[in-house]
């Protein structure tokens, strides 16, 4: 079919949670008897669920459903600052590329490598443990950037001790 | 644990360049992956089958106006150099010029007609960047179509009238 509009041919896969309305998310119910387990954040609610993590007891309101585990806000909180939860993450800085980059580029302008080498060597052992692209998985980015810089620090080393021993000859 | 981590995504074909960046779309378990990357650092978008209310694929005039282009820049070099008398001068206009063109515009040409791909879920409407050529839209689409049918069902295309109708009249 074409489009109404500009006329440029179209081509629509439509599925059925176009037709699905909004979901409607539980309402916590209130505590009804004494003693009766309740929502650690929620005192007179219900406990619906307790959390995967901590154990603590939550209401419908307070239970995270995530990766088919039940969490609470905190732990989810402090999961995500922790990088544990993969699934809600949206940016990851890919420190193995700026090692290289930093390793790579200021080839191009030879003298910078005397300050770029070091430095693409503090990042790469700074963030090695940290986690990567979530598709990728190799370090070979941070290996390489510590072998080139290496290399350089080399080179200006054997440039130096020429110059230094090379003249007092 | 490395190994079965690293089969937790399937790169699905064809990438989106942008300026300083690129797009990639990745296939995991249960939902989409769009990649924004400017190659220090990626931006996620995560579309769960279950969520995706269609894919539209819109077609474009790039393909026929890059294919104008890039056969008029070609015909430059190739009528200057049968203009040109001397047989060095014309050889470097075709090898250098007019070659590396021809192979551009062919090689544009059997990558196929241009689309601007989108999907939407309830909370956005994203273009897939990647899928800027139609067949290769069309064979992500028929790779993603039955997991998503597998999420949430099939419509046929009764049911479809039907509820557009229905959704017409609300």
């Amino acid at each position: 079919m074409s489009c109404p509009g500009c006329f440029l041919a179209l081509e629509t896969w439509v599925f059925p949670a176009l037709f699905k309305g909004p979901v409607i998310g539980q309402a916590a119910d209130a505590v009804m008897v004494d003693g009766e387990a309740a929502c650690f954040y929620h005192p007179r609610k219900r406990a619906a669920v307790a959390c995967d993590r901590c154990g603590r007891f939550l209401c419908n309101l307070c239970d995270v459903e995530l990766d088919r585990k039940h969490l609470c806000p905190q732990c989810l909180e402090s999961g995500l600052a922790r990088g544990e939860q993969q699934t809600l993450e949206n940016r990851r800085v890919l420190y193995d590329s700026v090692a290289l980059s930093l390793a790579i580029l200021p080839l191009l302008f030879f003298y910078f490598t005397i300050l770029t080498a070091p430095v693409a060597i503090f990042v790469a052992v700074r963030y090695w443990k940290k986690p990567g692209s979530i598709v990728k998985r190799t370090r070979m980015r941070f290996v390489m950037a510590i072998l080139i810089a290496s290399l350089e620090i080399a080179g200006w080393a054997t440039l130096f001790g020429f110059l230094i021993w090379g003249g007092s000859r | 644990m490395t190994a079965a981590r690293a089969k937790e995504y399937r790169r699905l074909p064809g990438t989106g360049r942008r300026p300083l960046g690129y797009t990639r779309l990745y296939l995991g378990s249960d939902h989409l992956l769009h990649v924004d990357s400017s190659g220090y650092a990626e931006d996620y978008r995560r579309f769960y089958f279950k969520d995706v209310q269609a894919v539209v694929v819109r077609r474009t005039g790039r393909y026929e106006i890059v294919s104008i282009v890039l056969g008029a820049l070609f015909l430059i070099p190739l009528l200057s150099g049968l203009a040109v008398e001397d047989e060095v001068l014309r050889g470097l206009l075709w090898v250098s010029l007019a070659a590396p063109l021809l192979l551009g515009l062919v090689i544009h040409l059997l990558y196929g007609p241009t689309c601007v791909t989108q999907i939407q879920t309830a909370a956005q409407i994203l273009e897939l960047r990647s899928l800027g050529r139609v067949r290769r839209a069309r064979r992500v689409i028929r790779r993603l179509q039955p997991l998503i049918e597998s999420a949430q069902g099939r419509l046929t295309s009764d049911e479809l009238v039907a509820r557009a109708r229905e959704a017409a009249s609300v």
